[in-house]
């Protein structure tokens, strides 16, 4: 079974460039997080914000993790961490524009939906759906789960 | 020579190996082939891998707390403009003033204040519920358990701590994921160490005021001073606490439960079952705690603040901040910052004749001019507010959950010991170093 799991060299490719794409997006987030001086940069659909930044890296780490280990079952629970994090943290921050949306309404103040809306990790969730599916489509073929384990 | 050393480990891990060995050598004669792969395996590769594992679980932790405060903030704005509205209207049907004033500001203020706290404690127990179901919550407390260890703390504890900078309230209601009592009670009596959100607008403030340039040095020191604190007090406690130190400390065993789906009505009961806890235990004690102070402030009828009893009580105290180099307003506001840390800021508008609404510039302003505070006992006024206990509210919830008044004035007064001492000690310090 674990010989069924390795990822084909398309598909480690395609995978690291979307962690290379996540990494650079973090790192520009974190990195104009830590360093508010720097006026007009990054461009504003790129926030500042430290911990999403690192959130951001650490997506983009895994991805890069299913790559260096792409001969090998391990690879799959890499990418399907990756997945699962930018899924997570896509519908997070649509909910979170939603709710921004919601709050001006209610307190009556302006709102710049295209801010929220146009955050990388939100966009970044299309390239990231082709991996997802599959890597879903693949372990769902695995056999019922063993007893618990111990750690 | 004691069963550890003849062992070279912890018994309880040993016997556990030994127990799984056997297991092993049995599942080995019973079944051929080799032990199929499942979905759980893949996941912990990258859960449990022993660089990563901390990164996910810090990027999942970060996501929950965006979850909760974020995601919650319009249903809690939705409370507070609906009770203020209600507070509003009962002020302008009731005739009399006293009791206008009592429904309005006390009444619906303090249930609005209650209230506004149920979206991110709902929210927080629907991601917690999700988490502990889909089975990664066991794999958190492993990972993050040799981190915690040496401070007395287990990998439980984590949670419940990085919950605290959002609120304190749903940081120790987290804390009941941590089986053991004692590690809980640990986790319990520093989690008001954690600087919560409602702190910030106070350093913000006197930052903002005082320290010039440094400010956001300043704040960002509060961060790190929270965070070194809640560790230091927790490996104190520890050694010094003999309930803490009762009994051998038991090794982080947990068997590591399959990945699940999980599923809705399950998510929503557990939800459900811990978020109604709030309502019906904390919020009568926040709801009372409130009115009382409401009484204290607007009595005698009539008076300004600063001749209310509350007032009087806040002068009296004044002799026991002067060595902070806190006057009397500085008491109050310490005072009303028991209620809750927000209303530290509106309480130094009300005495500058500003109003609760006013800019906080305009605040800041006034407090270097009427000199209230130095650059040095602003600085140490910023760590009282941080150490000592964040709200009346935090209070409630440290009583309902330990179920003892010992441990909640424990939590209580060694927050007020050690509060008052690092702010003596930065002024001393500092005035020794010449900053004033």
């Amino acid at each position: 079974m674990a010989e069924a799991l390795r990822l084909n060299r398309g598909i480690a490719i395609y995978a690291a460039f979307i962690g290379v794409l996540y990494l650079i997006i973090g790192l520009i987030e974190f990195l104009s997080g830590l360093t508010p001086h720097l006026g007009e940069l990054p461009p504003g659909w790129i926030p500042r914000d430290i911990f999403g930044g690192l959130s951001a890296i650490v997506i983009g780490l895994l991805y890069i993790a299913s790559t260096t280990s792409w001969r090998r079952y391990e690879s799959m629970g890499y990418l399907l961490v990756a997945t699962l994090l930018s899924a997570i943290f896509a519908v997070l921050y649509l909910l979170i524009a939603g709710a921004n949306g919601l709050d001006s309404l209610i307190v009556g103040e302006g709102w710049s939906w295209m801010e929220d809306v146009s955050r990388p990790e939100i966009w970044l969730l299309l390239p990231s759906l082709p991996p997802l599916i599959l890597s879903w489509r693949m372990a769902m073929r695995l056999k019922p789960e063993a007893a618990p384990r111990e750690a | 020579m004691s069963v550890r050393e003849v062992l070279g480990e912890e018994p309880e891990v040993a016997m556990a190996e030994e127990r799984y060995r056997v297991i092993g050598e049995i599942l080995s004669r019973v079944f051929r082939g080799a032990r199929p792969l499942t979905l759980s395996d893949l996941l912990d590769k990258a859960f449990l891998n022993r660089y990563l594992g901390i990164p996910i679980f810090l990027t999942l932790w970060w996501a929950l707390f965006r979850f909760t405060f974020d995601v919650s903030a319009p249903l809690s704005d939705l409370i507070d403009i609906s009770f203020s509205r209600l507070g509003e209207f009962a002020s302008s049907i009731i005739g009399n003033e006293w009791w206008s004033a009592f429904v309005s500001d006390a009444i619906c203020g303090g249930l609005g204040g209650v209230l506004v706290f149920i979206p991110p404690i709902f929210f927080l127990f629907l991601g917690l519920a999700l988490l502990e179901d889909s089975g990664y919550l066991a794999r958190a407390a492993f990972v993050v358990d040799k981190i915690l260890r040496p401070f007395g703390l287990q990998g439980r504890s984590f949670i419940p701590l990085l919950l605290g900078f959002g609120c304190n309230i749903p940081g120790v209601m987290a804390t009941r994921t941590i089986p053991s009592e004692r590690d809980r009670i640990l986790t319990i009596c520093v989690n008001p160490l954690i600087t919560c959100s409602a702190r910030l607008p106070v350093y913000v403030l006197i930052a903002g005021a005082v320290l010039g340039a440094y400010a956001p040095m300043g704040v960002f020191t509060m961060y790190l001073l929270s965070i070194v604190l809640a560790l230091l007090m927790a490996l104190i406690f520890k050694a010094l606490i003999p309930y803490f130190r009762k009994g051998r400390r038991a090794p982080f065993i947990l068997e590591l439960p399959d990945y699940a789906r999980p599923t809705l009505r399950s998510t929503l009961t557990h939800m459900y079952e811990r978020g109604i806890l709030f309502l019906k235990k904390a919020g009568t004690i926040i709801f009372l705690g409130i009115i009382v102070v409401w009484l204290l402030s607007s009595h005698p009828w009539g008076a300004p603040l600063d001749q209310s009893y509350i007032a009087t009580l806040g002068k009296w105290l004044e002799p026991l901040f002067r060595p902070l180099g806190f006057d009397w307003r500085g008491a109050v506001a310490l005072l009303f910052g028991f209620i809750a840390k927000e209303i530290v800021v509106g309480t130094f508008a009300v005495f500058f004749g500003l109003g609760e609404e006013a800019e906080i510039e305009e605040v800041q302003r006034s407090i270097v001019e009427l000199g209230v505070f130095t650059p040095l006992t602003g600085f140490a006024f910023m760590a009282f507010t941080l150490i000592y206990i964040p709200c009346l509210a935090t209070i409630g919830i440290i009583y309902r959950e330990t179920n003892s008044v010992k441990w909640t004035l424990f939590t209580v007064i060694y927050g007020l010991i050690l509060a008052y001492l690092i702010a003596l000690l930065i002024v001393v310090i500092g005035g020794l170093m010449g900053l004033g």
